[in-house]
């Protein structure tokens, strides 16, 4: 895929990295693709893996401290 | 609604004639009992009348009530006796505050010099007459629109100022404010006191109403009256109030505890409570209450968020553990694998490749070798070579005393031509 005109992960809304993340995946699997893109795909997904666990942590983070800020 | 009625009193001529006939003069002057007994021929004169006012004061001794009644209007009063037998016959539930239509005798007390006005019979204002007067307003403020539901405020949600209309020290005050503050303990309070009952009352109310309504602080204002009769309850449909409270700006709640016969201000106010203490409520939402519909409301927003953030860590850990993210070296791995594999063959080749080259090689020498002269030169054959190096072909190159040197197998000889041969010979 084009994965030279991907947008930078950081600007990308957790769902659109998410998304994007499972159709990395799924190429990945399927294989077929050159070696040299499928390294660039793998660092794409880590980067789109990354930004979803830094998300989801910060959104847990955010509940705890509601969580602890309620009592 | 005043008639007279003639009692037939006699004139001034029931007095004596010897007291004094003609006008007082100092040197003629009328006794006192001439004095009194004129006035009394006078005022007998007036015989009873039909008056209507409001009882302001009723006070019962040894039977008798001792009492004042008040003009409906302007400032008048009088006041009145009514013996117990009169009492008797009239109705038991007269009090203070009632209007009333009265047969009145004004007596002058000759002996006393005092004027009493005698009750000779007393009933309530028609109620029938009341109501149709009522009914009638009623009809023309709904048919201006002033009752209609589209020009019904809201209140607000949680007011920071409460206007209170009622009367000073009443049971209708206390629940007002005590359930209010119950409910929510900062609120605050402005009250303005007003006569809730008699002939003051509708002046009172509206200035107060009005006094609230241009306080900007004030942002809902309840009008407040622990219940009472049809008759106490009038005021609160006084034309005058009832347009007020139409007019006014701030949120009006009315709270005259009575049910039937609802009094005008019931219908214009933007809402109606039954009694203070309900006014109170409905003003004023409970701290209490509210804090924990907030507390519910956001627990389960937690509740709902927490799972979301829960079922997506728990997706992003299933893309993040799939062999192609987990693993990536494997991709690697198959292909470093191939690239082995790929090599070792493509050395094999070469390998094989100078073998068969050096194969090639020996063979070739092999050949070289057979065809080397000193096979024919083993076989007893030797080569003559002239001094130029080049070999002796034919017998005419070779004249008698030419240097030759003979190659046989294993070595030179260095010969010389003897006898120049014919063509059939040579040095063999």
């Amino acid at each position: 895929m084009t994965q030279q005109t991907a947008p930078d992960v950081a600007g990308l809304s957790y769902e659109q990295a998410r998304d994007e993340l499972v159709r990395v995946v799924g190429e990945l699997e399927q294989g077929g693709v050159p070696l040299e893109q499928s390294l660039a795909l793998w660092e794409r997904g880590e980067a789109l893996a990354r930004r979803c666990e830094e998300w989801l942590a910060g959104a847990r983070a955010r509940l705890d401290a509601a969580r602890a800020g309620e009592g | 609604m005043t008639g007279t009625t003639s009692t037939g009193a006699g004139p001034a001529g029931a007095v004596r004639a010897d007291a004094a006939d003609g006008p007082a003069t100092r040197d003629a002057p009328w006794s006192v009992s001439v004095l009194s007994t004129k006035i009394k021929g006078w005022i007998d004169r007036l015989g009873s009348v039909w008056v209507e006012g409001e009882i302001t004061q009723w006070g019962v001794s040894g039977g008798n009530v001792y009492g004042k009644l008040k003009d409906c209007d302007l400032d008048a009063t009088v006041s009145f006796t009514m013996w117990s037998s009169v009492r008797n016959r009239v109705p038991a539930d007269l009090k203070r505050g009632d209007r009333v239509i009265a047969l009145v005798k004004p007596d002058w007390w000759v002996k006393g010099g005092s004027l009493t006005m005698q009750v000779v019979d007393m009933r309530h204002v028609g109620l029938g007459d009341l109501l149709e007067r009522l009914e009638q307003l009623r009809r023309t403020l709904a048919a201006e629109g002033l009752f209609d539901a589209a020009a019904k405020k809201r209140l607000p949600f949680l007011p920071h100022c409460i206007g209170l209309v009622t009367g000073q020290g009443s049971d209708a005050e206390k629940d007002v404010v005590r359930n209010a503050r119950l409910r929510w303990p900062q609120v605050e309070f402005r009250t303005a006191y007003a006569a809730v009952q008699g002939d003051r009352a509708a002046r009172e109310l509206t200035g107060a109403l009005r006094r609230l309504d241009a306080d900007p602080e004030v942002d809902v204002i309840i009008i407040a009256r622990g219940g009472g009769d049809f008759q106490n309850l009038l005021p609160f449909s006084d034309e005058t109030l009832v347009r007020a409270a139409a007019a006014a700006s701030t949120p009006i709640v009315s709270a005259i505890g009575h049910e039937a016969d609802r009094p005008l201000l019931d219908e214009v106010a933007d809402l109606r409570a039954s009694t203070p203490t309900d006014a109170a409520k409905r003003v004023v939402p409970d701290v209490g209450e509210e804090l924990v519909r907030m507390r519910q409301a956001r627990s389960r927003m937690l509740a709902r968020v927490t799972s979301l953030v829960g079922h997506e860590i728990q997706a992003i850990g299933q893309l993040r553990s799939r062999p192609v993210l987990a693993t990536p070296e494997r991709a690697l791995d198959v292909r470093a694998e191939e690239l082995t594999r790929w090599s070792a063959r493509s050395s094999e080749l070469v390998d094989r490749a100078v073998e068969s080259a050096a194969r090639r090689v020996d063979e070739l020498a092999g050949h070289q070798r057979a065809l080397s002269p000193q096979r024919t030169l083993d076989r007893g054959y030797a080569i003559a070579l002239l001094p130029d190096g080049s070999a002796l072909r034919h017998a005419s190159d070779a004249p008698a005393g030419t240097s030759l040197a003979l190659t046989v197998a294993d070595g030179v000889l260095s010969t010389t031509v003897d006898d120049a041969g014919g063509d059939d010979g040579g040095a063999r």
